[in-house]
């Protein structure tokens, strides 16, 4: 196999759309354990979910009113919205019980998520893969042809890492999550609402994943099972980058995404061991990611 | 303005109990402080006002509230105001954002609300670290921060757990000059301490606390009298 520029820059976009999709979900995971030391086992399948959800928004709006690729947005949106209040009504029923509890019960709980959900999956919408077809034009790129949906992709992906940033850094309400991952009892104390405040993080991060559920609904067909491949991946990059770092979240998951989309094309068997195998490195490096906090207090 | 009431409280951590039948009151401005030496039950006086521990058993009662049944965020919005110990600010914000995250509107609308100008004014040090992280600050001026941000969300009841402990001896001075600054004004206190010299600083009453239950209470001026009471409970 002759390895040309052209081939390895088209490796090099689908790799960095990969790894914008793993950003996006496993920010969210992050983001919850960071801040209320919670492993949402869950997270995948809550993106899966909203993967089939926003199908079937999309095929209700491409019937009721028309072809178009731009159904994709209202679907998405309506989704992500429905995935926020799905989030919501986990935390304050399930995980807010959980807080106090060992990381074996808090996993216990959230795999019976996985398997609950999973089967109102497979009671609705049964089986199959299911995928978006876009009528998109390929586009020329470096004498080659590309899905120019890629740059869409890693587009959102960027923006929305921005995004996230921005508001936990320069918004009040996303300064007190921070400070609530130091200090969940002087935050109380200082009156603000603990309680709301995780819910609504808990909601925040599912709606991440769902988000990016329905942006790559074109490139990325939907099935069962899908969700065990990706909350694996996404450990991965969370351990890598660190925990409750965003820009750890976001360097880790391009690392992941480009190293996976090369190994495919050089080994394909082993594209997933190369990934442990950083992680292994990683671990052995600086056991608390290549962002994260030495010790948490 | 409301006055706070303890009556015969209970506080356990797990199943071993720390507080056994506590009782304090405070009216309104007056400053008011827990003395003892370590582990006799101040800091668990304090965080059963709050909400941080709970009561078993009696009742801590802020005007018609019964803080036993609240969380801290429900007691905090009541006006009362906690700054612990431990000094937690939040390190990886600056002391200008630390700040922000405490203010709320207060309950007493006749007093002068608290901005983050005010609290530079009381602790002219944290004023230059205004964009540095909480992180890198030393302890006398996490304490600053820590009262300052307590401060900014207009408490009329403040309690303060040991602010001056560790710190060295010029900047204990500063602090407790501060301090007074704040009773002064009116601001009502229940103060932690295991020091007598700084207590009689700013408080009217003492409280002697020792195994969890209260040894002896009275003026301060009484207090300096009893030399039994402070031989027998206090540091000296």
């Amino acid at each position: 196999m002759v390895y040309d520029l052209t081939s390895l820059l088209i490796q090099l976009l689908s790799g960095l759309s990969r790894a914008m999709m793993l950003f996006l979900l496993a920010s969210g995971l992050s983001l919850i354990f960071g801040v209320m030391n919670i492993l949402n086992f869950a997270h995948a399948t809550l993106w899966m979910l909203a993967g089939y959800l926003t199908y079937t928004l999309f095929q209700f709006f491409t019937a009721t009113m028309g072809e178009s690729g731009w159904w994709l947005l209202p679907s998405t949106f309506l989704a992500t919205a429905a995935l926020f209040a799905l989030g919501c009504l986990i935390e304050f029923v399930l995980i807010r019980r959980m807080y106090d509890r060992e990381l074996p019960e808090q996993l216990l709980l959230t795999f019976a998520l996985i398997l609950i959900i999973g089967d109102v999956i497979k009671m609705i919408w049964g089986v199959d893969n299911l995928r978006i077809y876009m009528p998109i034009e390929p586009m020329e790129f470096f004498d080659s042809f590309v899905n120019p949906y890629s740059f869409v992709v890693i587009g959102v992906g960027v923006a929305v890492a921005a995004g996230l940033w921005w508001f936990l850094h320069h918004t009040r309400y996303g300064k007190t999550i921070r400070a609530a991952v130091h200090s969940r009892e002087m935050v109380s104390a200082l009156g603000i609402r603990i309680g709301a405040m995780y819910t609504a993080v808990f909601g925040l991060g599912v709606a991440v994943a769902a988000m990016s559920a329905g942006v790559f609904l074109p490139i990325v067909p939907i099935g069962l099972g899908i969700d065990m491949d990706l909350i694996v991946q996404c450990f991965a990059v969370v351990v890598i980058g660190g925990f409750g770092s965003i820009l750890g979240t976001f360097v880790a998951s391009i690392i992941v995404g480009v190293v996976y989309s090369f190994s495919v094309l050089i080994w394909p068997d082993g594209a997933l061991a190369i990934i442990f195998v950083i992680l292994v490195a990683v671990l052995i490096w600086r056991p608390w990611g290549l962002f994260g906090t030495e010790l948490r207090s | 303005m409301t006055r706070l009431v303890v009556e015969d409280v209970h506080t356990y951590y797990g199943t071993s109990h720390i507080l056994f039948g506590v009782s304090i009151e405070i009216s309104p401005g007056e400053s008011v402080c827990l003395l003892g030496r370590n582990g006799v039950g101040k800091t668990t006086t304090l965080k059963t006002i709050i909400g941080l521990a709970r009561a078993k058993t009696g009742s801590v009662r802020y005007g018609d509230a019964d803080l036993v049944r609240l969380r801290p965020d429900q007691i905090a919005r009541l006006g009362i105001g906690y700054v612990p110990d431990e000094r937690i600010i939040f390190p990886d914000l600056t002391v200008r954002e630390n700040l922000e995250i405490g203010a709320k509107p207060g309950l007493d609308e006749t007093r002068k609300p608290w901005s983050v100008e005010g609290i530079f004014e009381l602790f002219p040090k944290l004023e230059i670290l205004e964009n540095n992280l909480g992180g890198y600050l030393s302890g006398g001026e996490q304490q600053m921060l820590t009262i300052g941000r307590t401060l900014m969300g207009n408490p009329d009841l403040l309690l303060l757990d040991e602010p001056v402990e560790g710190l060295a001896p010029v900047v204990v001075d500063e602090l407790m000059r501060q301090v007074k600054l704040l009773k002064e004004s009116g601001l009502s206190i229940l103060f932690a301490e295991q020091n007598i010299r700084f207590a009689t600083e700013i408080s009217d009453r003492a409280y002697v606390l020792e195994g969890g239950r209260i040894r002896y209470h009275g003026t301060m001026q009484e207090l300096h009298d009893r030399s039994d009471v402070k031989e027998k409970y206090l540091m000296l």
